[in-house]
C-alpha cells in the first residue's frame, strides 16, 4: 500500500532575513578563516589552562564545533523545521573534526588558482570539488528527466562520501566518482527503484576501473577509538530513529564468526582477521552505506538476511581472491541482486494493477521517497552512502517501510 | 522529449563517464618508452646512463639482517632496510670515492677507492671502517662524512639499529675508532643522520634521527609490540639527539636543551636554511606520520613549524627529503617520498614549495608534486636533485620497491587487514598476518625525471635505468671529474648500482668545492648563488645550492656543488654565504671547471 508523505512545511522567511544569514554566515566563514590561527591559539591557551597539556587536534576540533554551532544558529529556523537538513549537517560535523583531527580533508596544489588569487589561495579541497560536481549533475539529471528541481542534501552528502572515501592526488577521480554515483541513480532502476547504492556503485566503479589513481579511504583518523565511537554514536542516534539499526548488527554478529572462520583457513592471526571491525571506514560502511533505505529492501528480516548475505560474500571475496575491497564488492553484488528479488517477489499482479490508482508520492517535498514502490508516513532523506536520515528526531516511524 | 528517450540520454551518459575513467586510466598511464641507443637518448634528452658497477670493479651486494624470531613471520618488512651510500674524497685525492654500508650481521662495508681510470677497488678492510656488523653491536644503516675536528679529512659517523659509531680519519691512511670518547649514546636504531653547524660556531655538530624505539634490542625482544602505533599519527618510535659538538672531539647531547622532542619514525633528514634566517632548519621525514620542520632561532633553540605550514597536516609515509631550487628563484624545494600502490594506497609523493612572499616564522608551503607529474612513483625511498644533462634545470633520481619475492601473489591485502585497524593491534607485530613469501610492491622501477622547465617527465628507461631491484638510497657525485653528475644506487638486498652518465657536450657546467676556515672547513651549510645566461634564458637566472652533511635517504651526495648551465653559458656571478655569515663574492667565474674556494680569513 501507498500514502501519501506529508508534506515539509518550510518557514515562510522574507528575502530580507534570508539574504541577512547568508551575509552573516558568508561574514562568520571569512571572520573564522581569516583568524584561524588565532582563534586556534585561543583555544589551545583554553585547553592547556583547563587540561594542563598541550593537543594539536583539541583546538582545532573545538574551533569548527563553535563555527558550526554558530551557523547552526544563524540558519535554525530553517533548520529546525526541515529534518532534511538534519544529515547533511551531521555528517558535515563528521567531516568537520575528521579533518581538524587527522587532516581528512587533503588539499591539492593549483598553480592557475595561485595566479588568479595573486597568492592568496594556492590550494583547494577536492572535497568540495566533488560536492559542487555531486549537486550540479543531480539538479541537471532531476530537471531533465522529473522536470523539477531536487532537494540538494542527498547530492552534497554524496559529495562529502565521495570526498571521504576516495584517496587521490588527482582531482578528477573525485569529479568522475561523483558524477558516476549521481548518474547511476537516475539509470540503474527498476521501477522506481535503484539498485546500487550510489555511493558504492561509485566508489566500486573507480576503484575497478582507475585503480593506478585511486584509493578507497583505508588508513585514517589515527588508528584511534575515537572516531570509532563517535561514528558509532551518530550512527547509531540515526539508525535507532529509522529502526534501522539491526542491520549493522546483524552484519557484525555475521563478521566475527566469519572472521575467526577465515582465521582458522589462512592462519591468519585472529586478531588481524578481527582487524577491519576497527577501521573507520568499517564504520562508516555499516551505518551508513549498507543501510541506505532506498536500496535495502523493506522487510526486516529480508534486511536482516541480506546483511548476512553481504557479511557472507564479503567472507568468499576474501578467500577467493584476496580481495582489499571486499566490503564494497560485497554490498555490490548482493544489494542489486536482493532487490531484484524483492520487486519480483512484491510484483502486483493484474488484479491489483487494475484496481484504484494509488496518489503519487510527495516527490517535491520528499524527493527519495519517491524512489520506492512504497513509502511511509513521514519523509525519508536517502543518504547515498551515508544511508538515510529519516525523521529520526523523536520517533521511529521509518522502521516499517511497508 | 518522452521518458524513455530521458532515460536513454541519462543512460549514455553513465556509460559515457564510465568509458572516461577508462579512458583516463589509459590516457595518463605513464610512457612505457623502451631503452634508447645512447645516441638517440644523447640526440632527445641531452644525455644517457649505462650502469657499470661491475666493469668498474664494484660487486657489492647488501645483505640483510636476520633480527628476532618472533619476527620471523614478517621479517622481510622489519628488516627491509639498510642498503645506503655515501660519496666522499677520503684521501683528498681530488678523486671522488664510495662507501657502501651492508646489513647482514658479520658482512662487510666497503669503502670502494676511486683509482682514477674507471675502476674502483675496495679499501674498507685496511682502512678499519668494515668490519662494523659484528654480533651484538647491531647492524649498519647508513653514514655521515664530515670533518668533525676540522683537520681537512672527513671523519665517519655511522648509524645502526645498535651501537653507532665515529671514526676518525687519519688523513687518508686509515681511520681511529673514536666512538667512546666521543660519548655518543650506547644504542639507537636509527636510519637517517646528518652533520650540521646548528649554531655557527664553526664545528660540526650531529643531528641523529631514531626510527624504532631506542630501548628495544632487535635481536633481543622481550615481546612483539614493537610496531607503530598508526599508520599516520604514530609517536612511539625512536627519540632524536642533537649532538653539539664541543670542537674538543666530545659531543655534549642538547636535544631537550633546544627543543626537539619528537619521537616520530624518521627516515630521512634534511637540513637547509628554509626560513631565511641564516641558520640551517631541520626537516624530518617520518613513516607513518607527518613531516617536521624545526625552525632554527639562532642556533639556541628549534621550533616545529610543521604544523603551521601545512607541511605537518598531512600525514602520509615520508621517506626521504631532498632540497632543490626547482622554479630558480632562491628557495628550495623539499621533495618528500611516499607510498602509492594502485587500488591500495595512493598518496603521491610530496614536493612542498614555498608559498610565495612567505619567509621565516610564518613560511607557508604548497605541494606541488601533482602538478610538476613528480607525484607517481611507487613504494618510494631516497632521491636526488641533480642536472643530470647539464641544461640549467635540476632533474629527480628517485628509487622505488619495498619487498620483491619470488611468489606470484602481494601482501597488499595482508597488510590492508591491519592498516586501518587500532592501534593495540597494528602496534603488536604477532597480530600481523606472516607473509609467507609474499611481494609487498616489488620490482618497481627507478623514476628519473628530466626537468622540461615547468614539468617533469619520467625517461628513466629511455635514457638506459632499467633495473628493478628493491632501490633505497641514491647518490649523485661526479666520479670521472668530467663535469657530469654520476648516479650511485644502493638496493635492499641487491647489488649496489654505478649508473655512468654522458651528457650532451655542448651542456655547460660548473662545480664549486668549499673548505671552511672560520666555518667548519667541510663548509658544510655553505651556499652559493649562482646567476648566469644562457641560449635559453639570455635574460639570467639563479639558482641556489647548499652544502650538505647527507642528502636524501640513507645517502650523501659529493661534497661539491654542481651546477649545469645549459647551452653558450656566461656566469654574471656566484655569491658564497658562508656559515660564519661571512658572503664572497665571486665575478664572471670560468665555465666548466671546478673551483676549489677557501672561505676568505678576513
Amino acid at each position: 500500500m501507498t500514502a501519501k508523505a506529508a508534506p515539509v512545511s518550510l518557514p515562510k522567511a522574507s528575502p530580507v532575513v534570508i539574504a541577512l544569514r547568508f551575509l552573516s554566515s558568508a561574514l562568520l566563514l571569512a571572520l573564522y578563516f581569516s583568524f584561524y590561527p588565532q582563534i586556534t591559539d585561543l583555544f589551545a591557551s583554553l585547553f592547556q589552562a583547563v587540561a594542563g597539556g598541550e593537543s594539536l587536534a583539541a583546538p582545532k576540533v573545538a574551533a569548527v564545533t563553535v563555527l558550526g554551532i554558530l551557523l547552526v544558529a544563524i540558519w535554525w529556523k530553517l533548520i529546525r523545521s526541515d529534518v532534511r537538513f538534519h544529515a547533511p549537517i551531521l555528517i558535515t560535523y563528521i567531516l568537520a573534526v575528521g579533518d581538524a583531527m587527522y587532516g581528512i580533508l587533503e588539499n591539492h596544489a593549483s598553480p592557475w588558482l595561485s595566479q588568479l588569487t595573486h597568492g592568496q589561495v594556492t590550494s583547494y579541497s577536492p572535497t568540495f570539488v566533488a560536492i559542487l560536481a555531486t549537486i550540479a549533475i543531480d539538479m541537471v539529471l532531476a530537471r531533465f528527466i522529473r522536470g523539477k528541481w531536487p532537494h540538494l542534501s542527498s547530492a552534497y552528502i554524496t559529495g562529502i562520501s565521495v570526498g571521504i572515501l576516495i584517496k587521490s592526488p588527482e582531482l578528477w577521480p573525485f569529479i568522475m566518482c561523483g558524477l558516476i554515483s549521481i548518474a547511476s541513480k537516475y539509470v540503474l532502476r527498476v521501477g522506481n527503484r535503484h539498485l546500487w547504492n550510489p555511493s558504492n556503485f561509485g566508489v566500486t566503479a573507480m576503484l575497478l576501473l582507475a585503480g593506478e589513481y585511486v584509493a578507497s579511504l583505508s588508513v585514517q583518523a589515527g588508528n584511534e577509538v575515537w572516531p570509532i565511537i563517535v561514528i558509532w554514536a551518530i550512527g547509531s542516534l540515526i539508525l535507532y530513529g529509522l529502526g534501522r539499526l539491526h542491520i549493522p548488527l546483524v552484519f557484525l554478529a555475521c563478521f566475527v564468526p566469519l572472521a575467526l572462520l577465515r582465521s582458522s583457513l589462512t592462519g591468519n592471526p585472529w586478531r588481524a582477521e578481527l582487524a577491519p571491525m576497527t577501521w573507520p571506514m568499517f564504520q562508516l560502511y555499516i551505518f551508513f552505506m549498507i543501510t541506505d533505505p532506498p536500496t535495502t529492501t523493506k522487510k526486516r528480516w529480508s534486511q536482516c538476511l541480506v546483511a548476512a548475505l553481504v557479511a557472507v560474500m564479503e567472507t568468499f571475496l576474501r578467500l577467493a581472491f584476496r580481495d582489499v575491497h571486499s566490503l564494497y564488492h560485497a554490498l555490490f553484488i548482493v544489494g542489486p541482486v536482493s532487490n531484484l528479488v524483492e520487486i519480483w517477489l512484491t510484483k502486483p499482479n493484474k488484479a491489483e494493477l487494475s484496481g484504484p490508482r494509488l496518489e503519487p508520492l510527495a516527490a517535491a517535498t520528499v524527493p527519495h521517497s519517491s524512489n520506492r514502490d512504497v513509502t511511509t508516513p513521514h519523509e525519508v532523506v536517502s543518504l547515498p552512502n551515508a544511508g538515510a536520515v529519516s525523521s529520526w528526531v523523536g520517533q521511529r516511524g521509518g522502521r516499517e517501510l511497508s | 522529449m518522452s521518458r524513455t528517450i530521458k532515460q536513454i540520454i541519462a543512460t549514455a551518459l553513465l556509460a559515457s563517464l564510465l568509458g572516461g575513467v577508462a579512458a583516463m586510466r589509459y590516457w595518463q598511464k605513464p610512457s612505457a618508452e623502451s631503452s634508447l641507443e645512447g645516441k638517440e637518448a644523447l640526440e632527445r634528452y641531452g644525455f644517457y646512463l649505462r650502469e657499470s658497477a661491475r666493469a668498474a670493479g664494484i660487486d657489492f651486494v647488501h645483505q640483510a639482517p636476520t633480527l628476532d624470531a618472533k619476527l620471523e613471520h614478517i621479517m622481510p618488512i622489519i628488516a627491509s632496510m639498510g642498503a645506503s651510500v655515501q660519496v666522499v674524497d677520503f684521501d683528498r685525492d681530488g678523486l671522488l670515492d664510495i662507501y657502501v654500508i651492508n646489513s647482514g650481521e658479520g658482512s662487510k662495508n666497503c669503502l670502494y677507492k676511486n683509482m682514477g681510470n674507471g675502476t674502483f677497488r675496495d679499501v674498507a678492510q685496511e682502512m678499519g671502517v668494515a668490519d662494523l656488523n659484528q654480533p651484538g653491536t647491531g647492524v649498519c644503516m647508513g653514514a655521515v662524512w664530515g670533518d668533525f675536528d676540522n683537520d681537512g679529512y672527513e671523519d665517519l659517523f655511522v648509524y645502526k639499529w645498535g651501537k653507532p659509531e665515529l671514526y676518525h680519519n687519519d688523513k687518508g691512511k686509515g681511520f681511529t675508532r673514536v666512538t667512546d670518547k666521543a660519548g655518543l649514546p650506547p644504542w639507537v636504531n636509527a636510519n637517517s643522520a646528518i652533520w650540521v653547524d646548528y649554531n655557527r660556531d664553526g664545528h660540526l655538530d650531529l643531528f641523529l634521527a631514531g626510527y624504532w624505539d631506542e630501548k628495544l634490542d632487535l635481536w633481543h625482544l622481550n615481546d612483539t609490540k614493537i610496531m607503530c602505533e598508526s599508520f599516520e599519527y604514530a609517536k612511539n618510535g625512536g627519540r632524536k639527539y642533537l649532538l653539539r659538538n664541543r670542537g674538543d672531539g666530545t659531543f655534549e647531547d642538547v636535544t631537550e636543551q633546544v627543543g626537539i622532542t619528537s619521537r616520530r619514525w624518521t627516515l630521512a633528514v634534511g637540513a637547509a636554511d628554509l626560513c631565511g634566517t641564516g641558520y640551517p632548519d631541520l626537516f624530518l621525514a617520518n613513516d607513518y606520520a607527518v613531516s617536521e620542520v624545526f625552525a632554527n632561532h639562532a642556533g639556541k633553540r628549534f621550533v616545529e613549524i610543521g604544523r603551521n605550514c601545512d607541511i605537518g597536516t598531512h600525514p602520509k609515509s615520508g621517506m626521504n627529503v631532498s632540497f632543490g631550487d626547482v622554479f630558480k628563484r632562491g628557495q628550495f624545494g623539499v621533495y618528500v617520498s611516499n607510498i602509492s600502490e594502485p587500488g591500495n594506497l595512493v598518496q603521491g609523493n610530496n614536493l612542498w614549495m614555498p608559498k610565495p612572499g612567505t619567509s621565516g616564522e610564518s613560511l607557508q608551503f604548497v605541494n606541488q608534486a601533482g602538478v610538476l607529474d613528480l607525484e607517481r612513483g611507487g613504494w618510494s625511498w631516497g632521491a636526488q636533485f641533480g642536472d643530470l644533462n647539464n641544461d640549467g634545470l635540476l632533474d629527480l633520481f628517485l628509487t622505488n620497491g619495498y619487498i620483491s619475492a619470488d611468489s606470484p601473489e602481494n601482501y597488499w591485502y595482508e597488510y590492508s587487514l591491519i592498516a586501518g585497524a587500532h592501534k593495540i593491534v597494528i602496534s603488536d607485530a604477532q597480530n600481523w598476518p606472516p607473509m609467507k613469501g609474499r611481494s609487498l610492491s616489488g620490482n618497481q622501477s627507478k623514476r628519473l625525471w628530466l626537468n622540461r622547465d615547468g614539468r617533469f617527465v619520467d625517461v628513466a628507461r629511455a635514457v638506459g635505468v632499467t633495473d628493478q631491484y628493491d632501490g633505497r638510497a641514491v647518490a649523485l657525485a661526479d666520479f670521472g671529474n668530467r663535469g657530469v653528475l654520476d648516479v650511485v644506487v644502493a638496493n635492499q638486498k641487491g647489488p649496489l648500482l654505478l649508473y655512468r652518465t654522458t651528457a650532451a657536450p655542448e651542456n655547460q657546467w660548473v662545480q664549486f668545492e668549499l673548505e671552511g676556515t672560520k666555518s667548519n672547513r667541510s663548509a658544510i651549510g655553505a651556499r652559493v648563488t649562482l646567476n648566469w645566461k644562457n641560449e635559453a634564458r639570455p635574460e639570467g637566472q639563479e639558482q641556489i645550492q647548499e652544502v650538505s652533511g647527507g642528502n636524501g635517504y640513507a645517502s650523501q651526495n659529493m661534497r661539491r656543488l654542481h651546477f649545469g648551465l645549459g647551452k653558450n653559458a656566461r656566469i654574471d656571478k656566484a655569491v658564497i654565504r658562508w656559515p660564519s655569515g661571512r658572503d664572497q663574492l665571486l665575478s664572471d667565474p670560468a665555465i666548466n671547471t671546478l673551483h676549489k674556494i677557501q672561505e676568505p680569513i678576513q
